[in-house]
């Protein structure tokens, strides 16, 4: 709620102070390219992946930046303006986007929602319950953050092999002719996140049953949680754009210390200083889990790179 | 009863954030006196935003962040000071091209060093749940430092904010003194800002003081009822964020805005029934 | 004797447009009481803060007791200013102004000493103020606030005291109070000097006059500058002089009448 006056001063500020240079804007390459944008690096990783030499795609949410704080910026309506397909994620991760479409003025342009349809996890409410049948209740009480269910679809590895084959679907049907090209970049892709899916599967065998209990900084690993057999036992800061209350802290340290979890886990594009709260009060380690972008570095440079991190640091935590 | 005060202190976390916040309560209440009485709230507010401009630059030059705040507040304090006193700008016109001045550059460098916003935007809001021990530390010997020179100074700091001129022509050096209270306040408002973050920061300098204000006659009265007011706004906000599970910073200067308007209300009312007997001050002379 | 106040050459200008005071000099004796008078704009605010080292001095020079106006000499002068100039809703007690008399002396880190409190107590009793010493500030009528600054200068154990405006705002018999206590003090042997529109106070009671208009039109005793002339050229358009029974009577523009 505070960020609010604060927000409108950076965007203002942005509007008027500089238009930062386009950097979707480096057309000197092909010609022939597909210029696509993605609104967060991780699809846009899987776009580069389907796409290969034929799609030049950009993102909106720099590297490093949270989907879910971000504002957009003048460079960004341009990058959109000149893109002919825009890559989101949806489930109400890019809330800015529509305005931004709107003051980008493209109309024609397409938009891909790549969670559609897809079957989604409530959100978890701070402080695991035990029944599940009390958790939408629970939800609406603590006006979780995602009101249409979890977005964070991605960090389970078959979800994003639908992504793909939707990236695949839509780029062929803007550029027809590099049809063959985006099946056969994209069938190459699919086999390999089969094999880090079960690469996954390995690793996670190798933490205790018991110690397979995950408490991470938002809520963006219910769909991690499932698919590779975690319970989601905590969230440290249920809205990241909101001040957290003691009580909230509090609970997820009774849980830390009631369940045993060996570790808990922060993520790179907020700031640590809860996580290291509720860890030092516990007297558990804290971890850095990639989740809503890649990073710079070698450890999250690719979508495979940052899960393939994210689970060796799992194992290492939990193990 | 008992139980209910003990439960949140059985998390070291909660204690550290009670006494951080009791401290910096303390502080704001001495400073905020002056504050109150000498018509600063908007250079209190003017130096919280300025120095979110010297966290980013620290930032972007790897020192450390509460430095970078503490030398832009006071460089804008002095610079306010320094504008104002040369007397073609009024100072509210100075506090306000320096502080946007100062945040506009803050903006400007994050702008350009993106994955660092969430960073730099924590501790525009400051969070009284995240305070460390080093952090206790800085706020207790800040704290330490401003009530020393308080004391010290205390009856040329009251002289010079009562009557400067008379100060001034007594051989008491005003303007050395009013430039110590902006540092003072400076330093006060980056301490305070690790609690309450830099939007709820003038909040705690001015409320508490404002409220002393209406209840005492005396300066070194205000002074102990605001740091008395503050921190048990504090205590109060803290433990109300604990049971009702809302926001520790805003829980703080809600419990303070209320004793303020009661305060207000109960004085108005007592105004009201004398006012018959007794002209009002001003009209008199 | 020693001169309590020496002005000489003095011109202090707050623009280049025009100057506030231009080559006054005067020399004020120990002892003196002094009445400065003249049209606002005129200059007599900006003389006392010369005197008080309060603003800066364009040519000449101020001595304050044969020296020029450090901090020793200023611990001499005390000072009374308007009444606009301060903030009387300010939490203080008249106990609390008469003790910052002492501060300037009292030194950092100092509590008030025994002499400390027995000056203040000394100084508000002689204003006839003792009983008040409680009192915030604020709740003081007009006169008894002016006593009180009074009694912190006297608490500064100044020998010269500068009062500007002392009567403005304030009823005719608190007037008379004031008047009546600086000829007291005068006769202790303070050196009294006051700006005033007063003029009839100013030629019954004190021994001094002083004319200004960004200048020193006249200075000397009330009875030989106060003629028509004389008074004609420092208020120029904005003071009438005219003769009712023998009696000159000045009045000034915006209808105040004074006899002199």
């Amino acid at each position: 709620m505070r960020r609010i006056g604060l927000w409108t001063t950076l965007v203002t500020l942005l509007a008027f102070g500089f238009g930062c240079g386009a950097s979707g804007g480096d057309a000197a390459g092909g010609g022939e390219e597909l210029r696509a944008s993605a609104t967060i690096s991780v699809i846009q990783n899987l776009v580069e992946e389907v796409g290969g030499e034929r799609v030049e795609v950009s993102t909106i949410v720099p590297v490093g930046g949270s989907p879910e704080t971000f504002q957009p910026s003048p460079a960004d309506a341009q990058k959109i303006s000149e893109s002919r397909v825009i890559f989101q994620n949806g489930l109400g991760l890019e809330g800015w986007l529509d305005d931004l479409l709107q003051s980008a003025g493209g109309e024609d342009v397409k938009v891909v929602e790549l969670a559609e349809g897809l079957e989604t996890i409530e959100d978890n409410a701070n402080g695991h319950e035990d029944e599940p049948a009390e958790e939408g209740g629970h939800s609406e009480e603590e006006e979780p953050a995602h009101a249409e269910g979890n977005p964070h679809l991605w960090l389970d590895v078959s979800n994003s092999q639908r992504y793909v084959e939707r990236i695949r679907d839509a780029l062929i049907e803007a550029d027809p002719d590099g049809a063959e090209e985006y099946r056969a970049n994209a069938d190459e892709y699919l086999r390999e996140l089969e094999e880090l899916d079960r690469y996954i599967q390995e690793q996670v065998g190798e933490i205790p049953e018991e110690n397979r209990k995950l408490v991470t900084f938002h809520d963006a690993f219910p769909y991690f949680a499932e698919a590779y057999g975690f319970e989601q036992v905590g969230v440290i800061l249920q809205n990241p754009d909101a001040e957290a209350s003691s009580r909230e802290v509090a609970d997820v340290v009774s849980t830390v210390r009631e369940e045993n979890v060996p570790a808990i886990f922060t993520e790179p594009q907020f700031n640590s200083g809860l996580a290291d709260t509720v860890a030092e009060e516990a007297n558990v380690e804290v971890y850095e889990l990639y989740s809503d972008t890649l990073s710079d570095t070698s450890d999250a440079g690719s979508y495979e790179e940052m899960m393939r991190t994210n689970v060796d640091r799992v194992v290492e935590a939990l193990g | 009863m008992f139980e209910y005060l003990l439960e949140p202190l059985s998390f070291e976390f909660m204690q550290r954030g009670l006494l951080a916040s009791v401290l910096v309560a303390v502080i704001c209440g001495v400073l905020g006196s002056f504050v109150v009485l000498k018509g600063l709230a908007f250079i209190g507010d003017g130096l919280a935003h300025a120095s979110f401009g010297g966290v980013a630059l620290a930032f972007v030059l790897g020192a450390n962040i509460y430095l970078g705040a503490f030398v832009v507040a006071i460089g804008t304090a002095l610079g306010i000071g320094a504008i104002s006193q040369h007397g073609r700008v009024s100072s509210d016109t100075a506090i306000g091209v320096f502080f946007s001045g100062t945040f506009a550059l803050g903006i400007l460098i994050i702008s350009r060093v993106e994955s660092y916003t969430t960073d730099l935007f924590g501790y525009l809001f400051g969070d009284v749940l995240s305070i460390t021990t080093g952090d206790l530390w800085t706020i207790g010997i800040l704290g330490l430092v401003v009530l020393a020179l308080v004391g010290a100074f205390y009856r040329q700091l009251l002289f010079v904010a009562f009557d400067p001129t008379v100060a001034a022509a007594s051989g008491i050096p005003a303007r050395a003194f009013e430039y110590l209270l902006l540092v003072l306040l400076g330093a006060t408002i980056v301490t305070a800002i690790q609690a309450v973050g830099i939007i709820l920061v003038v909040a705690l300098l001015v409320t508490p003081a404002a409220t002393a204000n209406l209840l005492t006659r005396r300066f070194h009265h205000m002074i102990l009822v605001g740091a008395a007011i503050g921190s048990f706004s504090a205590l109060l906000g803290i433990y109300l964020s604990y049971y009702l599970d809302v926001a520790s910073g805003a829980a703080i200067i809600l419990v303070a805005t209320a004793i303020f308007l009661s305060v207000f209300a109960a004085s108005s009312l007592r105004e009201r029934f004398k006012s018959p007997g007794k002209p009002a001050q001003s009209e008199i002379g | 004797m020693e001169n309590a106040v020496e002005i000489r050459d003095l011109s202090v200008a707050y623009n280049r447009a025009q100057p506030a005071l231009s080559g006054a000099t005067l020399a004020v004796p120990r002892g003196a009481m002094l009445g400065i008078v003249g049209p606002n704009g005129g200059g007599k605010s900006t003389l006392i803060k010369a005197v008080l080292g309060l603003v800066a001095v364009g040519s000449g020079s101020v001595e304050v007791l044969g020296r020029s106006v450090d901090r020793r000499a200023r611990r001499k002068v005390g000072y009374v200013p308007q009444r606009e100039d301060v903030d009387w809703s300010f939490p203080v007690s008249a106990y609390d102004v008469v003790m910052m008399g002492r501060v300037p002396s009292m030194g950092f880190l100092k509590r008030p000493k025994e002499k400390d409190r027995s000056l203040v107590w000394d100084a508000l009793e002689t204003v006839g103020m003792g009983n008040f010493a409680d009192n915030q500030i604020g709740e003081l009528s007009g006169g008894q606030q002016q006593r009180v600054f009074l009694a912190r200068a006297l608490a500064q154990e100044a020998e010269i005291l500068l009062l500007d405006e002392p009567v403005s705002g304030v009823d005719a018999p608190s007037q008379h109070e004031i008047f009546d206590l600086l000829r007291r003090l005068q006769g202790e042997g303070k050196t009294v000097i006051v700006t005033t529109h007063d003029l009839s106070c100013v030629a019954e009671r004190f021994d001094l006059a002083l004319l200004l208009n960004r200048r020193v039109v006249a200075f000397g005793p009330p009875e030989e500058v106060f003629t028509r002339e004389l008074l004609n050229e420092t208020y120029q358009s904005h003071l009438m002089m005219l003769d009712i029974g023998g009696r000159t009577v000045a009045v000034e523009e915006g209808g105040d009448s004074q006899g002199v």
